[in-house]
């Protein structure tokens, strides 16, 4: 765990406090707290009564004190029993599923639901008040919520691979259990934990308010308030102090409680991420260093490299990815999963999540670097000269608004024309992409329509401004095959209709040399291949593209797959990235490859290329 | 609003009336006086309780609708919105605020049964002839019948809660609305 922040050492430090008194208590020779001394009955401070006394003349420090002694073993004790019940049945529940499951989690569904005052009044009347009743029914209200979550954390960790593992190897379950999936779900717990301390030391004070709790005459917060609130106009303070006393804990409780929480969830720590600094000389001499860019080109990428916040450091997803696409023209950037693909055009786009950045590079697209637009250039750009296809598009229609209704939206942020003409294009895009029955579409829900027409939606939406470049990340891979093929064959068409340029993102080859003029293979965060997509597969110069190519299935030769994985960004080996899972690596592989010119706009990363053949004779024949 | 949350409801209602009542005698300490006879009386009456009951909500709420938002930003969604080059505010109000609503409305309903419960306590504070005085009364002296009867009717009051927020939530989420 990262070190201890303020956050956590302040409340950490107020409850430990009021531990160590509530343990001293008795130690500190303070006046009995049940004593009473009714001729001195709510005196102010004075020596030997320092908060003053109380209606029967108690002293108000000690019933204090003694107060935190009463409330913290209770809250404790019934925590503790609480979470040791909660978490063995949530656990068993979790493993053994079936019965155990139905019983362990239905019973505690059935408590979460009761109103807990309610639940522990009930308590009260059958046992009556005192401390042991309260301990009793503070465990069973707070037992559902352990059960809740050490049953959550259970069903996610037992599927995890070295859970699997261990199972494979024959390991008992009590074992798995206790070696990792205790560790794993001790955070949540904790969390858990001090969540419900806080709620015990509430529950208990308000009983003890009613006069239904802890009983007179032992010392307790909720006792003194109700106590205090009969004398409140002769003696304010009387009341004010346990209220004072209670409110602390509790939140120090609830303080505790956030601060675990955000310690044990990286979600919440990412750091906040910057963008690549403008160069000085751009800003005194705007136009007099022009960058390196093709004059033609539609987009142009220098250098990009994009860095991620991590747990473990600073990682590289992409690094050092240059290319050019010319207007009209169709990039196919290819590659397995974790290779950067996705990564470097969310960042063209400025999409990154927060702990993104690029640090590096330019990205010079109609004459502006969008790596150094301000978020309100680049947002003008999105959607208008910019569009992007996502992956999926069961998720990524925003499911509470209709279809039809999100594509005007889109024509909207750009275009000032009346809702019912945006409708109307919004009708004629419909019509455009292939959806059948258009104008009842139009007002259809996306739960109401299949992974192809959403994606037909999808593309609507990209090409609803006539964007000059149209980015689809892998478009295709969330459907079936025949849906794949319409959707690629709609690409193609409307390219060839408006002429955009489109940057395909997609792990198989097999689609590429039907829809892209050239390719770039990419392998961890890194350029390994590019080129004409003719000349690169009838003569590919990097093994991983020879590999790509094998593993694309052929009418007479069986697919050949890839052995083993893109290794994680914090893991990319020193020398040639693809070395481990290389075929053909040798001493000299074992330093940093550059991206060498290879004639013919050819690229390659590889010390052995051109010396190494990959054919295609065997598909060509 | 840490501070707010820590406070517990009777906690705040006493120190309430402390200030309001007996320091500043602003208002009356508590009590009741039936609508039809003095609606001002009766609304100022209600006033402070309501508002401290409703301190529990708030505070819930406000963490719900937090969590529910960080839930829905990095959704897929999300980021096609921002991919149309919408506003900001824009893919807040209508992407994000507009689909963390069902979760955060789920969890009132759920809460409304501690807020039940909470009214036990703010009634006994204010003086308020609602439920309380008898079920603690009953509570007091174990009469069983009455506080199951109570509890039943006040559980009954907790479904029916829930049901109209289910009702609510259908009306939010289309998705729902078909299933
Ligand atoms: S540099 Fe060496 S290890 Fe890397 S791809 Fe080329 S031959 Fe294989």
């Amino acid at each position: 765990m990262r070190r201890l922040r303020p956050r956590l050492a302040l409340p950490a430090l107020l409850i430990l406090s009021l531990v160590v008194i509530a343990l001293a208590v008795p130690f500190l020779g303070l006046p009995n707290p049940v004593r009473q001394d009714i001729p001195n009955r709510l005196t102010g401070m004075a020596p030997g009564a320092l908060l003053g006394r109380d209606e029967f003349g108690r002293d108000v420090l000690s019933r204090l004190l003694w107060g935190a002694r009463i409330s913290l073993f209770i809250a404790f004790t019934a925590t503790t029993i609480a979470a040791l019940a909660g978490t063995l049945l949530g656990l068993l529940g979790g493993w053994f599923r079936g019965m155990a499951e139905f019983l362990s989690i239905r019973l505690a569904d059935v408590i979460l639901c009761f109103p807990p005052i309610l639940l522990a009044l009930l308590v009260v009347t059958i046992m009556g008040p005192g401390v042991a009743t309260l301990i009793l029914m503070l465990s069973i209200l707070y037992t559902p919520g352990f059960v809740r979550v050490a049953y959550g954390e259970v069903l996610s960790t037992r599927n995890q691979d070295f859970v699997t593992a261990m199972t494979a190897l024959g390991a008992t379950t009590p074992r798995i259990l206790a070696l990792t999936v205790l560790p794993n779900i001790a955070s949540p717990l904790l969390v858990q934990y001090s969540l419900t301390l806080g709620a015990a030391i509430v529950v208990e004070s308000g009983l003890s308010f009613l006069g239904l709790g802890v009983v007179p005459p032992t010392p307790s917060w909720g006792l003194m308030i109700r106590g205090a609130r009969a004398t409140m106009e002769q003696a304010p303070l009387l009341l004010l102090w346990p209220c004072l006393a209670l409110t602390v804990t509790i939140l120090a409780f609830n303080l505790l409680c956030d601060a675990l929480r955000d310690a044990f969830d990286p979600k919440s720590a990412a750091g906040a991420g910057a963008r690549p600094k403008p160069r000085l000389v751009d800003c005194l001499a705007p136009g007099l260093f022009p960058s390196r860019v093709d004059p033609g080109a539609s987009l142009s990428v220098r250098g990009l490299t994009v860095e991620i916040d991590t747990k473990r450091g600073v990682i590289r997803p992409v690094d050092d990815v240059s290319f050019t696409i010319g207007a009209g023209e169709t990039l196919a950037i290819v590659g397995e999963s974790g290779s950067g693909k996705s990564v470097t055009v969310t960042g063209l786009m400025g999409l990154l999540p927060a702990a993104a950045r690029p640090v590096a590079g330019e990205a010079v697209f109609e004459g502006h670097d969008l790596l150094r637009r301000s978020p309100d250039q680049l947002r003008a750009l999105r959607g208008a000269r910019l569009a992007m296809i996502p992956q999926d598009p069961m998720s990524s229609l925003n499911p509470v608004h209709k279809v039809g209704d999100q594509v005007v939206e889109a024509i909207l942020a750009h275009r000032s024309i009346t809702r019912p003409a945006a409708r109307a294009e919004a009708l004629a895009l419909f019509r455009r992409v292939g959806i059948a029955d258009p104008e009842r579409r139009l007002d259809a829900w996306p739960h109401e329509m299949s992974g192809g027409m959403r994606q037909r939606v999808m593309i609507a939406m990209a090409i609803a401004n006539r964007p000059a470049l149209l980015i689809a990340d892998e478009p295709t891979t969330a459907l079936d095959v025949t849906m794949q093929a319409q959707i690629l064959d709609l690409l193609a068409d409307l390219r060839r209709e408006t002429g955009s340029a489109l940057i395909f993102i997609t792990h198989s080859l097999g689609v590429v040399a039907e829809i892209a003029d050239t390719v770039m293979v990419m392998y961890a965060g890194q350029v390994v291949e590019q080129g004409p997509v003719a000349s690169v597969f009838a003569a590919p110069l990097h093994p991983y593209t020879a590999a790509l190519l094998a593993a694309v299935p052929q009418d007479d030769a069986a697919p050949e797959p890839i052995p083993g994985a893109v290794p994680p960004p914090h893991q990319f080996p020193q020398g040639c990235r693809f070395a481990p899972r290389c075929g053909h690596a040798l001493p000299p592989c074992g330093e940093a490859q550059p991206l060498r010119q290879f004639g013919n706009g050819r690229e390659v990363r590889c010390a052995r290329a051109g010396d190494l053949r990959f054919g295609r004779a065997a598909h060509d024949a | 609003m840490a501070l707010l949350m820590a406070v517990p409801v009777f906690v705040l209602g006493t120190l309430l009336i402390l200030l309001l009542a007996q320091t500043l005698k602003l208002m009356p300490a508590g009590g009741f006086v039936p609508f039809w006879r003095d609606p001002g009386q009766h609304l100022l009456l209600l006033s402070l309780p309501a508002l401290v009951i409703g301190k529990g909500l708030v505070a819930i709420v406000f963490r719900m609708t937090r969590a529910s938002v960080l839930d829905i930003l990095p959704r897929d969604h999300v980021r096609t919105a921002r991919a149309k080059g919408l506003a900001e505010g824009r893919v807040l109000r209508a992407h994000v605020v507009r689909n963390a609503f069902g979760p955060v409305l789920t969890v009132l309903g759920l809460h409304m049964g501690a807020l039940l419960g909470g009214t036990v306590l703010v009634e006994y504070v204010f003086n308020w002839p609602g439920l309380s005085t008898p079920l603690i009364r009953a509570v007091e002296g174990r009469d069983y019948p009455m506080v199951v009867g109570i509890v039943l009717t006040v559980s009954g009051l907790f479904l029916l809660i829930n049901l109209v927020v289910d009702l609510l939530y259908a009306a939010l989420d289309p998705r729902i609305r078909a299933g």
